[in-house]
């Protein structure tokens, strides 16, 4: 067997789970969705972490319920086999679509800000081949190598917002609850999306974590981080602009960055930050390649990974161009994805672990003890 | 005259001039390999020695080829006046008072194998011969080695076995200071060639029972011993087996130095970075092995390697821990400030020069450009320049014998580097930065982690110039992810910062001299943690 | 032939890596050198195309001598937007042009009349690299003019000029600080009316020889083949014309206006007072004493100095500081009212004044500044400029975004009867002589 999965700690799984849940949080979601209604993304964003991690718990006690040691036996032994692979394939792509999707953005950030005029496909051909040697090399380096730029991802994302700090105004979040509770509450659910592939990840690879108990606390963890830093990042973004502002922007995070206080050094740090946010884009894509490339494996009994991390790879680029010359289309398929993706994800998941848990066999082996 | 120019026509003679020809058999391969690509080194097994001394004899001149050897000596004796012995051992290897006075003298009263008919080499051993270190061995293979060490063999009529006595004394260097790792404050013994000696100075730091030291042969036809060095109880077994496994599996020609047993039980031999800790130090060995780590020591080598090794364990020297705190702290927080300068800040600069020109200030640009006015080679291939001549002149430097080689440093560096300014091929500003960035190598302690560095500096600097920051940091995240993934003899490479280990103390900063209480966590000792 | 399997396999991927990083090239070829900076960008209206863009690049380090010494490049030309000038100013220069350190972008009077800062900034200016915190100025007539004047030995890198105008407004409060990415808030967001800093070419100030040798070298690229003289004779008349044809001092006053001050040396060109904007269009001037008691009402200002006439005649110096930001309440309904409630630090520069007490004091500073206050901001809201920002807090009443959006903010701001309660702390001990 070839899994490269390995054991990891509590630490690195929590960086590595945390920083797929942020990237995602902070770089992919929908500016004209988020903010058509008000400057209240930060309450949204708090709400679809909370939401992802209520889904992520349900599906990680009924494992840890049923002794299953992985999301992929999970689903089959809630959904049979062949339901189980087609979930399974759902998710694989769902898990790629997130991949590409990190990739996209900050490709398009860097034609728009930082390389402008360059072809896009010049900029994928550095990342990618990082995140293909991430996926390959397998869960150990990725939690590994999580951990050890933690610090530096952290500074660049709190470096960002403290920096930009002088610019902020409350006026800019009124009306504080946008168009109202209830649409904060619509948004939220929709916006789960972004948290809910990271938590999915740790599903996937719950026997390299130490098990189920132990996926179960580095989720928690890193939903709440997640959580609270997405919120914290959109808070500092809905006082430096207003929502009329954001909705139209495409990348406010780095128009974020673009603020600094002129007249002194740090107004030249946007790009540096930037860059410290493309290595964790490039760590987050590379584990949900393998997530993604391990539950494929499993689901089609492969005993070796290394052939679906190469194709996987290759699909994100091609997933990554059509994002660029295909953008009315894709353009399309994300409002659908964001409208319904969470259904789409959740459903499956919690039928399985509903069907799972009833047929557990811990719980049988109880009863026939009793 | 005649003779010489009808010489100088004639095409029939063979061409005198030597010729090294091919003598394989078979066909050769595609690529020339051999037919058997990895060929045994070791000679087969031999017969034992013989009860006769006379076969015995014979079979030694034999192998030691005697008639055109003729260092080794082969004296037959009378033991007791009555049962015939040879002693055979190496001129110049074995010291000859102590063969004459407590080998040749002693065996010579009489009466001393009086009625020994059996097991006389034991008797011997026991009773006759007045040698601090003795024993028995029939292995021929042994028994030869055992001589070409510098040991005595000794035969007896009618005894097969022969007795092994450590006679060696041989001309060797003095126990001096380590060449390579000057301290100001700590001891300044550093290794020899001489593996007992080495051995001795380690012993004279671990003064404990569990202080284990494996003598065995390294696996190489030239018979060179090693010495496996742990403590028993503390180590990971796990460890010490995987460590034997890889030596065991050592089957070739010559070991000259410890240099070549790391490359041959290395894992990743494409690594720049070594996967042992290289050092002449033997307080710095007693460290590691003291926290759970195992070390080789190869005769005739002045290195010991140690392993597992971590990249801190590479950048951390022994004078850390003999310094105060604050001092400790601070060296190495400039160690590694300089490398982290040394790495990444040529490929910073030509990143931001190439590709993100307003990072920069007004007043930098404005010099920059100044600078480079004349110069005619692109920025990123003259850094590149400078960054091969800084490593011509470090390489030249050291070559060039004794006093010469520091003229040689200023006068490469100062005339050198003006005349190439002066001469438009380089500017001044790339000048510096080089400067800068190898000073910043020269901090780093382990030489080959100094080499390493020069690697990731070149691959920064190229992806810098291709590819901006971009390109930059893919290039450190593609380094990041190799090093977490290197091991050494099984332990991540970056321990204990990923994976995150149990450790009191800071893999960066110095820790609190109070917390050498515990084995390093992260080669799993045996010892525990309570 | 496993380890010569493993290797094969090393040398593909590393072959194959080499082959897409080479097939995609270096992503810029352009080395740091071959770029020109343009530091300041200047915009007029032009006679054959929307716009005449003037640029001052940035060459030497002041470190050279003789010819080389010349710092700047003056160079401009006439097109539709930026982007063409670019094009069409590197057809004349030995290098491509490099806008990623613009420190300022300078509006003549006329295009900001005609509402051309809009139309030219409303462009994707990042794909010119030109960075958002880049300071936005309106200048009384032409910014080529103006981009001739600030070049002097006096400041030989020209990028800290923004640093030095940065500064000035912030110690003295007599102009205001504004960037790319504000003026990018005000277009999307619709938050407030915009308030430049002004500036003045005034061609009376002597130059010093480094200038002149900058004016010689790298000349300016106009847009006519016109002689020096006419164009010195057409600068004085349009000059002279200006505050009669063009936009004035929305106050009625010329004192703290640029070009009108008497001085000598220094820069010719120089800043003071503010543009004042409504829809992104000129609608006239504050002067530096009126732009003051603008920053100080819209929390702007931190510290800075005013001349408070005296009721015995004499006019003396206060140092003003901001004590806290600026509360306001806002009410609306039929008649929308505000009262703006400001607290400052003041200290008389004149210890020797006994005549007065504390408090005297304090209502004398109070007053004065009131009254400036209520003059400014009604020949503001007469113009429809809601510069001091009320707008802002108005949305704070709205509890959804639909309700804020059907209401009608700029009728509201119309009737808005404004109250301004400046409480002024004193630092003033009359026990104190001039002595210490």
């Amino acid at each position: 067997m070839n899994l490269r999965q390995g054991c990891i700690g509590r630490q690195e799984s929590l960086c590595m789970a945390a920083i797929a849940a942020c990237s995602s949080g902070l770089f992919t979601f929908d500016s004209s969705a988020l903010y058509s209604l008000g400057n209240s993304a930060y309450i949204t964003m708090l709400a679809s972490a909370a939401i992802a991690l209520i889904i992520f718990a349900l599906a990680v006690n009924a494992m840890a319920a049923s002794g299953h040691e992985s999301l992929w036996a999970l689903l089959r032994s809630g959904l049979g086999a062949f339901f189980s692979r087609v979930v399974a394939l759902i998710y694989v792509l769902l898990l790629l679509a997130c991949a590409a999707m990190l990739l996209s953005r900050f490709t398009l950030m860097m034609v728009r800000f930082v390389f402008p005029g360059v072809l896009e496909w010049k900029l994928i051909v550095y990342l990618a081949p990082v995140v293909f040697m991430l996926a390959w090399k397998g869960l150990e380096s990725i939690g590994r190598t999580s951990r050890l730029f933690i610090w530096l991802l952290l500074i660049s994302l709190l470096g960002s917002l403290l920096l930009a700090a002088f610019n902020y105004k409350t006026y800019r979040l009124a009306p504080y609850l946008g168009d109202g509770i209830k649409n904060i509450l619509g948004l939220g659910i929709k916006n789960a999306l972004l948290f809910f592939p990271a938590l999915l990840g740790l599903l996937i690879v719950a026997r390299g974590v130490h098990g189920p108990k132990m996926a179960k606390r580095t989720g928690y963890s890193a939903a709440i981080a997640a959580g609270l830093l997405c919120s914290s990042a959109q808070l500092c973004l809905g006082m430096t602009f207003s929502y009329s502002e954001l909705s139209k922007m495409h990348s406010p995070m780095y128009r974020l960055t673009m603020n600094f206080r002129s007249g002194g050094y740090f107004q030249r740090l946007d790009k540096l930050l930037f860059f410290g946010w493309v290595i964790s884009s490039m760590l987050a894509a590379g584990y949900y390649v393998y997530a993604a490339s391990f539950l494929f494996a499993g689901a089609f009994e492969h005993n070796d990974i290394r052939p679906s991390v190469a194709v996987f790879s290759v699909l994100i680029i091609v997933f990554t161009m059509l994002m660029h010359s295909q953008a009315a289309i894709w353009g399309n398929i994300e409002r659908v994805i964001s409208g319904y993706g969470l259904l789409l994800a959740a459903i499956p998941l919690l039928l399985a672990s509903l069907l799972a848990r009833l047929k557990s066999p811990k719980k049988n082996m109880q009863e026939k003890e009793s | 005259m005649k003779k010489s120019v009808f010489e100088c026509l004639r095409f029939d003679e063979a061409d005198d001039q030597f010729e090294l020809l091919e003598t394989e058999e078979g066909t050769p391969g595609f690529f020339n390999r051999w037919p058997k690509d990895e060929a045994p080194q070791t000679k087969p097994i031999e017969a034992p020695s013989s009860e006769s001394v006379d076969e015995n004899e014979k079979r030694l001149k034999k192998d030691f080829r005697s008639d055109i050897n003729p260092d080794v000596l082969l004296r037959r004796f009378l033991i007791g006046g009555t049962i015939p012995a040879l002693a055979a051992c190496l001129n110049g290897m074995a010291s000859r008072s102590e063969i004459n006075d407590f080998i040749l003298r002693q065996s010579m009263f009489k009466g001393v194998m009086q009625g020994v008919e059996k097991n006389r080499a034991k008797y011997a051993m026991e009773h006759v011969f007045a040698q601090q270190e003795a024993e028995l061995e029939d292995d021929w293979d042994k028994i030869k080695a055992a001589v070409c060490e510098g040991r005595t063999a000794v035969f007896l009529e009618g005894d097969s076995r022969a007795v092994l006595m450590d006679t060696r004394s041989y001309e060797q260097r003095e126990v001096g200071a380590a060449q390579n790792e000057k301290v100001i404050r700590g001891p300044q013994e550093g290794f020899v060639e001489n593996l007992r000696t080495n051995v001795s100075l380690l012993r004279r730091i671990i003064k404990t029972d569990d202080f284990i030291c494996e003598f065995r042969d390294a696996g190489a036809m030239n018979n060179v011993m090693l010495v496996i060095a742990y403590r028993d109880g503390v180590v990971n077994r796990k460890l010490l087996l995987e460590v034997k496994r890889r030596l065991n599996s050592i089957n070739t020609r010559m070991i000259l130095s410890d240099g070549t047993i790391e490359q041959l039980t290395e894992r990743s031999s494409l690594s720049p970075l070594p996967q042992v800790l290289s050092t002449e130090r033997p307080d710095r060995v007693a460290a590691h092995i003291m926290q759970g780590h195992v070390a080789v020591i190869c005769d005739g080598s002045p290195t010991a390697s140690v392993m597992p090794a971590t990249l801190f364990t590479l950048m951390s020297t022994s004078e850390d821990a003999y310094v105060r705190r604050p001092l400790g702290t601070i060296l190495r927080v400039v160690r590694y400030i300089g490398a982290g300068v040394s790495i990444l800040l040529p490929g910073y600069f030509i990143s931001l020069a190439l590709h993100h020109q307003g990072m920069l200030s007004t007043e930098v640009i404005s010099t920059v450009i100044a600078s480079r006015r004349m110069v005619y080679l692109p920025i990123g291939l003259e850094m590149i320049f400078l960054l091969w001549v800084f490593q011509l002149l470090r390489e030249a430097g050291l070559r060039v014998p004794g006093s010469i080689g520091q003229a040689m440093g200023i006068i490469g560096g100062l005339v050198l580097g003006q005349a190439a300014v002066a001469a438009n091929m380089v500017s001044t500003v790339v000048l510096i930065f080089v400067a800068l960035s190898g000073m910043g190598t020269f901090t780093i302690p382990d030489h080959s982690t100094q080499v390493a560095a020069e690697y990731f500096r070149l691959f920064l600097v190229i992806a810098g110039w291709l590819g901006g920051l971009l390109g930059f940091s893919a290039g450190m995240l593609a380094l990041g992810v190799w090093l977490v993934s290197l091991k050494s003899y099984g332990l991540p490479f970056l321990s204990p910062i990923a994976p995150r280990t149990y450790s009191k103390q800071p893999a960066i900063l110095r820790g609190n001299v109070t917390q050498h209480s515990r084995a390093t966590d992260y080669t799993n000792p045996e010892e525990g943690l309570s | 032939m496993k380890r010569s399997c493993s290797l094969l396999r090393k040398i593909a991927v590393a072959g194959l890596s080499l082959a897409m990083l080479l097939s995609s090239s270096c992503i810029s070829s352009k080395s740091i050198d071959e770029y020109g900076y343009a530091t300041v960008i200047g915009i007029d209206s032009g006679k054959t195309k929307a716009f005449f863009v003037s640029m001052l690049l940035q060459r030497g380090n002041g470190a050279e001598e003789g010819a080389e010494s010349d710092l700047c490049t003056h160079v401009g030309v006439e097109s539709e937007d930026l982007f063409e000038a670019v094009g069409l100013i590197e057809s004349s220069l030995p290098f491509s042009l490099n806008l990623s350190r613009t420190a300022a972008i300078v509006f003549g009077e006329d295009i900001a009349l005609n509402g051309g800062v809009e139309q030219l900034l409303s462009a994707s200016l990042g794909m010119l690299n030109i960075r958002y915190y880049a300071n936005l100025v309106s200048v009384r007539g032409r910014a080529e003019d103006f981009l001739g004047g600030i070049q002097s030995e006096l400041n030989p890198n020209v990028a800290k000029l923004q640093y030095s105008f940065v500064d000035y407004s912030r110690r003295t409060g007599l102009i205001p600080s504004f960037t790319l990415s504000e003026f990018f808030e005000s277009t999307f967001a619709h938050s407030s009316d915009i308030l430049l800093p002004l500036g003045e070419f005034n061609p009376e100030i002597k130059k010093d020889s480094a200038s002149e040798n900058g004016a010689k070298d790298g000349g300016r690229n106009n847009s006519s083949a016109e002689t020096e003289k006419e164009q010195s004779e057409k600068g004085e008349k349009e000059k002279s014309s200006q505050p009669l044809q063009k936009a004035a001092d929305i106050l009625g006053s010329t004192e703290y206006m640029p070009g009108q001050i008497k001085r000598l040396g220094g820069l010719q060109a120089s800043m003071l007072g503010s543009g004042l904007f409504h829809k992104h269009r000129l609608i006239g001037y504050l002067n530096g004493l009126h732009t003051q008691v603008v920053l100080i009402v819209k929390g702007q200002f931190e510290k800075g100095r005013i001349q408070l006439p005296l009721p015995n005649g004499r006019i003396i110096s206060v140092r003003l500081s901001a004590q806290s930001q600026p509360k306001i309440r806002l009410i609306l309904g039929e008649t929308p009212k505000a009262t703006f409630e400001i607290a400052l630090y003041a200290n008389v520069e004149h210890p020797e004044i006994r005549e007065y007490s504390n408090s005297d004091m304090e209502i004398l500073i109070s007053e004065f500044l009131k009254k400036r206050a209520e003059e400014v901001f009604l020949a503001c809201q007469a113009l429809g400029s809601d510069v001091f920002e009320l707008r802002n807090t108005a949305v704070k009443l709205f509890r959804r975004t639909s309700d804020w959006e059907a209401f009608n903010w700029e009728a509201a701001f119309k009737e808005v009867a404004v109250a301004f309660e400046i409480a002024v702390y004193l630092d003033y001990n009359p026990s104190k002589s001039s002595v210490e």
